[in-house]
């Protein structure tokens, strides 16, 4: 069996029930991190229809943006409504808006109990976030998705494979997006202007991912460079995806390349961990 | 009066000194601000790059409404102080503090925060305007720049009504402040655009319950020479400041409603 270090270096190899064990512990992880968001129920509500009604002023601003046209950029008018009820309801999942918890958990010192704890730092993070990811998934995407579609009558995908490709575009899409948050929220480790990072960083995950206008629309020199970044796969892909625009060997394309993007960033996630943890066994913790 | 001018320009000037405090952080955030708000002005960009036009308005037309819309609502953030994230107050019992000092609560309301950082909305809706004026080349009198400054300084006093409305919420249900969002954020979102291109419904939300058409969409009409495609007489363009000083009177009404159904969390 290999060796397994917890975060500071201390061996847990012990047998195997402990990592069996471990494993049982981050599914209760993100079943408690997917409790703590249910508590909120009032703000849930509040949020579906705040998120429904940027979804009504972005159907209006295509449909009269499309009057008089057909396909502009591989959209006909329909498509874009769709999208937009879509893109509304994956903010949340995809969590565009950022997230500051882990940042804020570095900047407080928060982490020093949280790397002492015999558990994997990265997993128990993910964790976290999956159980979020999860719980704005069907309390919040999903009521929202229901709604925009009752009331805007949007696109519904073709079959039932399209249906489950969809959903494996919004996991990897929750993952890329995690992965790309904890590098992120790490760096506030390393300055204290965490704040202005994560904005920088925001402005990016959300313009490219296609959420701010579909990339379709952008012109060819940005949507080049557009394709060629990952963030795409948070908004963009899964929605295509939906639409049908994306099948066949493009989309195995598409999502081997996603792929490859995670697993870099769970990499250099925890290559700076790594380092951060080594930062802070130096100073003593 | 000018006892009153004086302490609440100190009372900023406190807030600020404290904001300068950290003055990387001041800089990182202000760009930061200006880059998340700036792609508003991005999508619009982007869109009638590739539209041409949008309910028959041009890009430069569009810009200018943008512009307007973005220059008043960051004065109304900047300058409504703890208004903005007044259900945190709430929740942590802060608003008590508020109550049991002798200065007026909207007094101190207002000078409760001054979030140098939103000067980034203003920076970029500025930059907006700019870019408005190079394409559309307005010949305006003096007449049309002052009407143009009643319009953004009503504009900001309208959303500071609409900050203040959001937080009376918090009295009752603070988790529901989310619901303000969709007037305050909503709001200088949808105004961003020209007014007749969104439905009935939407358009009669925004002109009758919460008339922010007439304060930023019915002004830019006049200002941009354009027809009211719902054919109202044409002074409806004139009632903006009227509307704005009426709106955010009423809303201080309902915000001393608010106060007196306070209920601290005793903590």
């Amino acid at each position: 069996m290999a060796q397994r270090y917890d975060a500071l270096g201390r061996d847990f190899t012990i047998h195997a029930s402990v990592c069996t064990i471990s494993s049982v512990i981050y599914l209760h992880i993100a079943a408690k991190s997917f409790q703590k968001n249910l508590a909120y129920r009032a703000a849930n509500v509040a949020g579906i229809l705040t998120n429904t009604f940027f979804g009504a002023i972005y159907i209006s601003i295509y449909t009269a943006l499309f009057r008089g046209r057909g396909d502009v950029g591989g959209l006909d008018v329909r498509d874009a409504v769709t999208y937009a009820i879509i893109a509304q309801s994956l903010l949340m999942v995809m969590s565009a808006f950022g997230n500051r918890e882990l940042s804020e958990a570095i900047v407080k010192g928060q982490i020093v109990t949280d790397l002492s704890r015999p558990l994997d730092f990265y997993l128990y993070w993910a964790a976290i976030d999956l159980g979020r990811a999860v719980y704005f998934l069907l309390f919040r995407g999903a009521p929202t998705f229901v709604i925009g579609m009752l009331i805007f009558r949007g696109r519904l995908p073709a079959d039932a494979g399209t249906w489950l490709l969809f959903f494996s575009s919004i996991v990897t899409g929750t993952l890329l997006s995690f992965t790309f948050r904890f590098i992120a929220n790490s760096l506030a480790f390393w300055t204290t202007d965490a704040r202005g990072i994560l904005y920088l960083t925001n402005t990016l995950l959300m313009f490219f991912a296609g959420f701010i206008v579909p990339i379709n629309f952008f012109p060819a020199w940005l949507r080049t460079l557009a394709e060629a970044l990952p963030f795409r796969g948070l908004a963009q892909v899964p929605i295509n995806v939906y639409l049908g625009k994306m099948t066949g060997p493009a989309l195995a394309r598409v999502l081997g390349e996603q792929v490859l993007w995670l697993i870099a960033w769970v990499l250099i996630g925890r290559w700076v961990l790594g380092r951060m943890v080594q930062r802070l066994t130096v100073n003593g913790g | 009066m000018r006892e009153g001018l004086r302490l609440y320009f100190r009372m900023i000037g406190m807030q600020v000194r404290s904001e300068m405090q950290y003055r990387a952080s001041f800089v990182a955030e202000l760009v930061g601000n200006l880059l998340v708000t700036g792609l508003d002005f991005v999508m619009v960009a982007v869109l009638l790059m590739r539209f041409q036009a949008i309910g028959g308005w041009t890009l430069a037309e569009v810009v200018f409404l943008y512009g307007s819309s973005a220059v008043s609502f960051s004065l109304a953030e900047l300058f409504v102080g703890t208004f903005d994230n007044f259900e945190q107050w709430v929740v942590r019992g802060d608003f008590d503090r508020v109550l049991l000092r002798p200065l007026p609560v909207i007094f101190q309301m207002l000078t409760g925060a001054f979030p140098l950082r939103r000067f980034g909305r203003l920076a970029q809706g500025t930059i907006a305007l700019g870019v408005a004026f190079v394409l559309l080349k307005p010949v305006w009198n003096v007449g049309h720049w002052l009407f143009w400054g009643v319009m953004l300084a009503g504009g900001a006093l309208f959303f500071m009504a609409i900050f203040v409305l959001g937080a009376t919420l918090s009295f009752w249900s603070p988790q529901m402040h989310e619901v303000a969002n969709i007037f305050t954020y909503g709001g200088q979102f949808m105004t961003s655009y020209p007014m007749h291109i969104y439905e009935a419904w939407l358009r009669s939300i925004f002109t009758f319950v919460i008339p922010l058409a007439f304060v930023n969409y019915y002004p830019a009409l006049f200002l941009l020479g354009k027809p009211d495609p719902f054919g109202l007489p044409g002074w409806v363009s004139f009632l903006a400041p009227l509307i704005a000083v009426a709106a955010f009177r009423g809303a201080i009404a309902i915000w001393r409603v608010g106060v007196r159904h306070y209920q601290s969390t005793g903590s």
